[in-house]
């Protein structure tokens, strides 16, 4: 049952379709090749290195470092949530670090402690594989959730002042625009769990069935993942809108000017 | 609190309202230059001048979408400063410029006023629509698909559905023709004589300015430069080439 992972050898083989592909696409000039190229070789090192630190890390087997590893996993997944944002970069990186820190702390403490039981909690071959998970998933949702709240308050100015003159508050104003944001965030991991089985094997799922893990058992690890992605999402986005709301509103509600 | 009637029945005369050397930037720019003006409860004044002189930035200031760099404005003795924010926009209404329909029918904008104070009970807009000459069969249709002139006779129904004592207009009949811009006057200014309703219309109509406001301000520059009644103004005003350029 168990397949034995592929050694180097059969990864140059592997790597055989994908060397045809870019010969092909170099020939007829259609470019990619130089980011393929740069890309595979990227994938390997950084997978190879991530190896290395996670071999390291289980190694340890000690709380402290598991818990370091698991704040620079946070610290990047912020920083990437600021960088897709047009401005205000670092302010909306701190706040991501936030909510992003708070809903997964939630989700994390509640999956290890009641719904895996793990002893101990902080046991990093399964506490880091799954806040990776999560976080890598969610984070998407919440940088969409912040560029949309900017961009729809930015193209609906005029509606959002008028809803402001009839006596509404900030919150009631820039409604639309904070549903608007919640769907952007929320949609990618709906799609995910309504197709999840149906359209595709979940990739977590084929991991753990490429390693020989019982079918079943592959399964609830993948609901209890989904389950974490969606709530770190849903929990992390409300918290972040909350903090982004105060930057586009004074206190005495009004829409201030472009920032 | 403030009594802040939403009916539109009749009552007690509000208090003036009181700018008082109101200077105000937008975006960095000083825009308005210490302006004193008073407009006395239930008046009708028209604002008109060149554009770029403030005046559409005047009108932001009077319910507070944007406060003065300097100087106060007063509702009788009290700055407006001091009061709710909420229920002084409920009290002091605004029409802007060219104005976009909220996403929804026709009743959900009228509604939304009252949706967002916590009002469930249905209401009949009916009402609302032909005071500002729309059709009342209207109430179901998408609001986004009214033409320019419709929604700026639909932005006065919604402004008017909190039960103002004044309210700003920018430019409230600039896409309507003659006889509907003076219609809309005409129900403004009955407004004006049932309720006691403070309107402040910017226009750049010539023809229009006497049918929204019986008195005129001039602004230029950001800075009052003739004021009196309106017919008076015009004359003097007339000689200015903004007003001939956009009169008609």
């Amino acid at each position: 049952m168990k397949t034995a992972a592929p050694n180097w050898l059969g990864l140059a083989w592997a790597a055989l379709p994908l060397a045809i592909s870019m010969i092909l696409l170099a020939w007829r000039r259609l470019g990619q090749v130089k980011s393929l190229a740069i890309a595979v070789v990227r994938l390997v090192v950084q997978l190879w290195m991530l190896g290395i630190v996670l071999k390291a890390i289980f190694a340890a087997n000690n709380v402290w470092i598991v818990l370091l590893a698991a704040s620079v996993m946070l610290a990047v997944a912020s920083h990437t949530v600021g960088s897709r944002q047009p401005s205000a970069r670092w302010t909306i990186r701190l706040e991501a670090l936030i909510a992003m820190g708070l809903g997964i702390a939630v989700t994390m403490a509640i999956s290890v402690k009641l719904a895996l039981r793990l002893e101990p909690w902080y046991s990093p071959s399964t506490f880091i594989p799954l806040l990776g998970m999560i976080l890598g998933n969610s984070v998407t949702g919440i940088s969409l959730a912040a560029e949309r709240l900017a961009s729809d308050l930015k193209a609906d100015r005029d509606l959002v002042e008028q809803r402001l003159a009839l006596g509404a508050t900030s919150r009631q104003a820039a409604m639309p625009a904070l549903r608007a944001a919640v769907r952007a965030s929320l949609t990618p991991v709906i799609n995910n769990m309504m197709i999840a089985g149906i359209v595709a094997i979940p990739g977590m799922t084929t991991g753990q069935l490429l390693a020989g893990a019982d079918v079943l058992e592959a399964l609830r690890y993948q609901i209890l993942v989904y389950l974490g992605i969606t709530a770190t999402a849903a929990m992390s986005t409300l918290i972040l809108l909350g903090l982004r709301l105060r930057h586009y509103f004074t206190a005495a509600h009004q829409l201030r000017s472009e920032s | 609190m403030l009594p802040h009637s939403r009916s539109s029945a009749a009552r007690a005369p509000d208090e003036p309202l009181i700018f008082e050397r109101i200077s105000a930037q937008r975006g960095g720019t000083e825009i308005l230059h210490a302006i004193n003006l008073s407009f006395p409860a239930g008046s009708r004044t028209t604002l008109i001048g060149p554009s770029g002189a403030g005046k559409s930035t005047l009108l932001r200031l009077l319910n507070r979408l944007s406060d003065p760099s300097e100087g106060r404005i007063l509702l009788g003795n009290i700055p407006i400063l001091s009061l709710p924010v909420m229920a002084l926009r409920r009290r002091i209404g605004l029409v802007f410029q060219t104005p976009r329909p909220l996403p929804g029918t026709v009743a959900d904008n009228l509604a939304f006023a009252h949706v967002i104070t916590g009002e469930t009970a249905e209401r009949d807009f009916a009402e609302s629509l032909i005071e500002v000459g729309l059709d009342p069969s209207w109430l179901d249709r998408d609001a986004s698909g009214l033409s320019g002139g419709e929604r700026q006779r639909l932005a006065i129904a919604v402004a008017l559905q909190t039960g103002p004592s004044i309210l700003g207009l920018d430019e409230p009949t600039s896409a309507l023709d003659p006889s509907a811009a003076r219609k809309v006057a005409e129900a403004l200014r009955r407004r004006s004589e049932r309720d006691g309703l403070t309107t402040i219309a910017v226009t750049h109509n010539r023809d229009q300015t006497p049918w929204l406001g019986d008195r005129t301000v001039v602004l230029e520059a950001g800075r009052v430069v003739d004021e009196g009644p309106t017919l008076d103004v015009l004359a003097r005003a007339d000689e200015s080439f903004w007003l001939k350029e956009n009169g008609g």
